[in-house]
């Protein structure tokens, strides 16, 4: 499930780039941080895949209200509305030119301007998945224990703090 | 560097080739039984080269021609220096590996993913420091990028592994999939 390309623009700012090539946009945030428009991103990163460390993340996992760290091209929200058909998707994201530039997501996804490694919710999830990551190895086990302890009484019952990249549950 | 591949080429150079791995190389030419030419403890010959064994005494022993090159001499009589033209005593074949071959952002995208067609390894283990090419005769790097491969697929098949290499194509990192 990717976003339908018409929607998304061509962009040259001071943070990001966007870019079409043969009809796939790709976001550029430098130094090798790129995401292209394509299927895989949210089926990888929710387990929907031949991949066991993460899918196995998501067993005996039911959500209908998410809280997603990280905002990207939108892949994950737009995935969790269309294809887990969630009724809360709350997204974080510090990077004001980027939710200011992601203006095609649509209800019920809401991003929530802030720091995803300390956002203090107003409400409790079942799922909490951080997606701010380029490798397992940029996720030091300080960093998990700062969202463990930032996130974990803000779960629901049975709720669950997911780290894909890291193929963790915390 | 392997025998030129076309022009006026030596017979020296080509003995050089077989025992000292380069066409240049100017190291004294040591022969199987321990001799140097330079020191007369044998002579070389285009049939010594061709053949690699000691077919008369006083030649030196070549070792064994690499039937891996590209080009090599066919060891049968007549011998020809032409025969030489383009080969590399040294040369060691690449190693296929099935590659999923879209670069994509993070490792874990290009793991199970299906391999669409072969690039080309050191050898059967993929490392760090490894040269990669998308072809078999070693000329065509990829780009910089991670990509997946699969271990031990003698056809397309799903990745196992995920692999990142810099601009010149060389591997800076090899992971297992999750």
């Amino acid at each position: 499930m990717k976003i339908e390309e018409s929607k998304i623009k061509e962009h040259s700012g001071t943070s990001f780039s966007v870019t079409k090539t043969d009809g796939i946009s790709k976001i550029d945030f430098g130094d090798g941080k790129w995401i292209e428009n394509r299927d895989y991103y949210g089926e990888v990163l929710f387990g929907d895949c031949k991949c066991p460390g993460i899918k196995d993340l998501y067993n005996g996992v039911s959500f209908d209200k998410i809280l997603i760290g990280g905002l990207g091209l939108g892949l994950l929200p737009e995935y969790a509305k269309s294809v887990k058909n969630c009724s809360v998707i709350d997204v974080v994201e510090n990077n004001q030119e980027l939710i200011d530039y992601i203006d095609f997501l649509e209800s019920p996804i809401n991003i929530i301007k802030g720091d995803a490694l300390s956002y203090t919710p107003d409400k409790k999830y079942d799922l909490i998945l951080i997606d701010l990551w380029w490798e397992k190895e940029d996720i030091t086990q300080e960093i998990q224990d700062n969202i463990k302890n930032n996130y974990n009484s803000y779960l629901e019952t049975n709720g669950k703090i997911i780290l894909p990249i890291a193929e963790k549950e915390l | 560097m392997a025998v030129p591949s076309s022009g006026k080429i030596s017979l020296l150079g080509i003995c050089r080739e077989k025992q000292n791995d380069d066409y240049t190389d100017t190291t004294a030419i040591q022969g199987g039984q321990g001799g140097n030419v330079v020191g007369g403890n044998g002579t070389i010959s285009l049939e010594s080269c061709a053949t690699s064994g000691s077919n008369h005494s006083l030649q030196v022993v070549m070792e064994a021609t690499n039937t891996a090159s590209s080009s090599y001499p066919n060891g049968t009589t007549p011998h020809a220096m032409s025969e030489f033209y383009s080969y590399d005593h040294d040369f060691v074949p690449l190693s296929a590996k099935y590659v999923y071959t879209t670069s994509v952002p993070k490792g874990v995208f290009a793991c199970s993913q299906t391999t669409t067609t072969s690039w080309y390894f050191p050898d059967s283990t993929p490392a760090v420091g490894d040269q990669v090419y998308t072809n078999s005769n070693g000329s065509s790097p990829p780009s910089a990028g991670k990509y997946g491969y699969c271990a031990a697929c003698l056809g397309n098949g799903d990745t196992d592994y995920w692999f990142e290499v810099n601009s010149s194509g060389v591997i800076t990192s090899v992971t297992v999939c999750p």
